[in-house]
């Protein structure tokens, strides 16, 4: 499983000095699939997708995966800025996550040496870290130097680099044929200059003139090919099985198997398809989309093994698979421990925290006057959501939403935001202000919000 | 063969290594990652406190826009966890959004476990007794932690 470390997540960026850039890449990632957008499309309800795993939702539920609004594939539009940012994020990470690991490194090490606050580390370590971290641009680009192998993938952040550094003073290069010379001799050579006509004379005006710019980029002006058409959706139940049989032959995919077979191969097709008329640059091609369709059909089509798994069997035997994987068990109740005990000590640090500085303030206030048992101390009430930001923010957002839609809707205890908002907003849409008001109508388990009066009974029951 | 399905599997798995939610934990058995044994640690302040209940989870190749199977294997005494182990909630059937990954299933059964639903009861004894009396179901439920420990 080691592979799996080699992933890149948006958590790698927790072990670093920039855990802010894990929610900042976590929005520039597909919200179905977890990887960084491919060919973003925005829904009706604008919300951004992928194109295939937009497309795949709708057909399974013709809903929004984020907020449950019906969604029709023919209203997704392309959001070029998006794929914009996407692809410019992709390019700055690999240096970014190596900086910032690196710095948390370093920081770890000296705040331990010398166990000091990590805000004061923080501060006194600024100026170092930039010195480091134009060491480590220099570095890496003298090893590409050496071995004439990038290491990154190229960037024109990184080309924009090498103009602030000129080999000799004072020259520049040739935007166009990259040749270095005098600033002063620049603007009589980009006159004769032979690599000027096919090359970016309207950017050398947008920045200094001794701005290469990689070739991806030069070459970019070039009209990308025009997409294909996009497949229409077929209305299948009016359609007999020899009409489908004879669409899918023109479309040039495998005609076998019942008419249920089909549908379900046809519509994966469209998917495929579809999608990569959104796609800009890099457009597959029909062999390539040949090829997934048939590990579809391996996977999930007709070639699809879809015997019931062992273990959702109801006969499955559940202690001999418990006793057949004890040790890997063992190793989950020991991480699921750790981690709880974690969150435990940092909720009573930040409870003492939290004390000494409500004792503090008292003193500094109103010295000696009021008793110390008159002010609510925070050590007794229960703070389930204490540190957990997530929780909060869904709990906040809950207390908008009834402010907004006018219910009165008590606050419910999961602590992850997108189940909330899913269902708050499929509440409100649905115009269900309480739930409880209909017995007899089935009320999805979730959507009961916590009733404040089993809670005290709870804690009355337990103490 | 890699698949969507296999690749977001991986992917959860790798955020229940370096991000896991408090008190749970899941991997994919050594074969086959479309099956994943799970642990939830029973929520503090709870009948169901320090409980270490064990789950089975399985996915298909439609993942993420199915949802997967997922069951107990520990004995549960609880309203809506049937004797075979199954589990429901609504999240797990009817609400299922494709945004949700290993992590969310988990932290909404952990949820559960002290936010039981009477309203569908696939337990009716444990609904019953929840509702009209607290005191015995509680120690029922301290029956199956403790049992927990032993598995």
């Amino acid at each position: 499983m080691d592979s799996s470390f080699e992933l890149p997540d948006s958590t790698d960026w927790h072990a670093t000095s920039l855990p802010l850039f894990e929610p900042l890449e976590a929005a520039l990632r597909c919200e179905v699939c977890k990887e960084f957008y491919d060919n973003p499309v925005i829904t009706s309800c604008s919300h951004t997708f992928c194109s295939i795993c937009i497309r795949r939702c709708i057909s399974t539920d013709g809903k929004c995966p984020t907020c449950r609004a019906a969604c029709q594939s023919d209203k997704l539009l392309p959001n070029y800025a998006m794929r914009e940012i996407v692809s410019k994020f992709q390019d700055a990470r690999p240096k970014a996550l190596e900086l910032a690991r690196k710095d948390k490194e370093v920081s770890d090490a000296s705040s331990e040496s010398k166990k000091r606050k990590l805000g004061d580390t923080d501060i006194e370590e600024e100026p170092a870290r930039q010195t480091r971290s134009r060491q480590a641009r220099t570095q890496s680009r003298r090893r590409e130097g050496t071995n004439g192998m990038p290491i990154e993938v190229p960037d024109s952040e990184d080309d924009g680099d090498d103009s602030f550094e000129p080999e000799v003073e004072g020259h520049v290069k040739c935007p166009a044929c990259k040749e270095s010379m005098l600033d002063a001799q620049l603007w009589h050579h980009l006159d004769v200059c032979p690599g000027l006509e096919n090359s970016a004379v309207g950017r050398s005006t947008r920045s200094s003139a001794n701005n290469t710019y990689p070739k991806s980029l030069q070459s970019r002006p070039k009209e990308p090919s025009p997409a294909p058409t996009r497949l229409p959706g077929l209305n299948y139940a009016m359609m007999k099985q020899n009409a489908l049989t004879k669409k899918l032959q023109d479309l040039g995919i495998p005609t076998w198997g019942k008419k249920d077979l089909l549908i379900r191969r046809h519509t994966e097709w469209m998917h495929l398809w579809n999608s990569n008329c959104d796609a800009v640059e890099n457009r597959k091609s029909k062999r390539e989309l040949l090829r997934e369709l048939e590990v579809w059909e391996k996977t999930q089509g007709g070639s699809a093994n879809i015997a019931e798994p062992k273990v959702m069997r109801k006969d499955f035997d559940g202690q001999a698979h418990a006793s057949t994987h004890k040790s890997q068990f063992d190793g989950l109740i020991a991480n699921a421990k750790r981690k709880r005990e974690a969150a435990k000590a940092k909720k009573e640090e930040e409870t003492n925290e939290d004390r000494e500085k409500e004792e503090a303030r008292l003193n500094e206030g109103i010295p000696q006057i009021t008793e110390p048992e008159a002010i609510p101390q925070p050590v007794d009430v229960v703070h389930p959501y204490e540190g957990n930001e997530a929780a909060l923010a869904s709990v906040r957002e809950k207390v908008e939403q009834a402010n907004r839609v006018g219910t009165t809707l008590p606050s419910t205890t999961s602590p992850k935001p997108t189940l909330e908002e899913t269902r708050i907003a499929s509440q409100a849409y649905q115009g269900m202000p309480n739930p409880f008001g209909s017995p007899t109508r089935k009320v999805p388990m979730f959507a009961l919000p916590a009733d404040p009066i089993v809670d005290v009974e709870q804690s009355t029951t337990i103490q | 063969m890699s698949t969507a399905a296999r690749r977001r599997l991986m992917r959860d798995f790798k955020r229940m290594q370096t991000d896991p939610p408090a008190g749970v934990s899941a991997s994919p058995i050594a074969d086959n990652v479309m099956t994943w044994n799970a642990v939830i640690i029973g929520p503090a302040d709870t009948p169901f406190e320090d409980g270490t209940f064990r789950l089975v989870m399985h996915f298909e190749e439609a993942y993420p826009n199915k949802p997967p199977g997922v069951k107990f294997i520990s004995q549960m005494f609880h309203p809506n966890v049937y004797g075979t182990g199954e589990l429901c909630l609504d999240i797990l059937q009817n609400r299922w959004s494709p945004t949700y990954d290993v992590a969310a299933i988990l932290t909404s059964i952990q949820s559960l476990l002290n936010d039981p639903n009477t309203s569908s009861p696939a337990n009716v004894e444990a609904s019953n007794l929840y509702k009209d009396n607290r005191r015995e179901y509680t120690k029922r439920v301290r029956e199956t932690v403790e049992k927990s420990w032993e598995d």
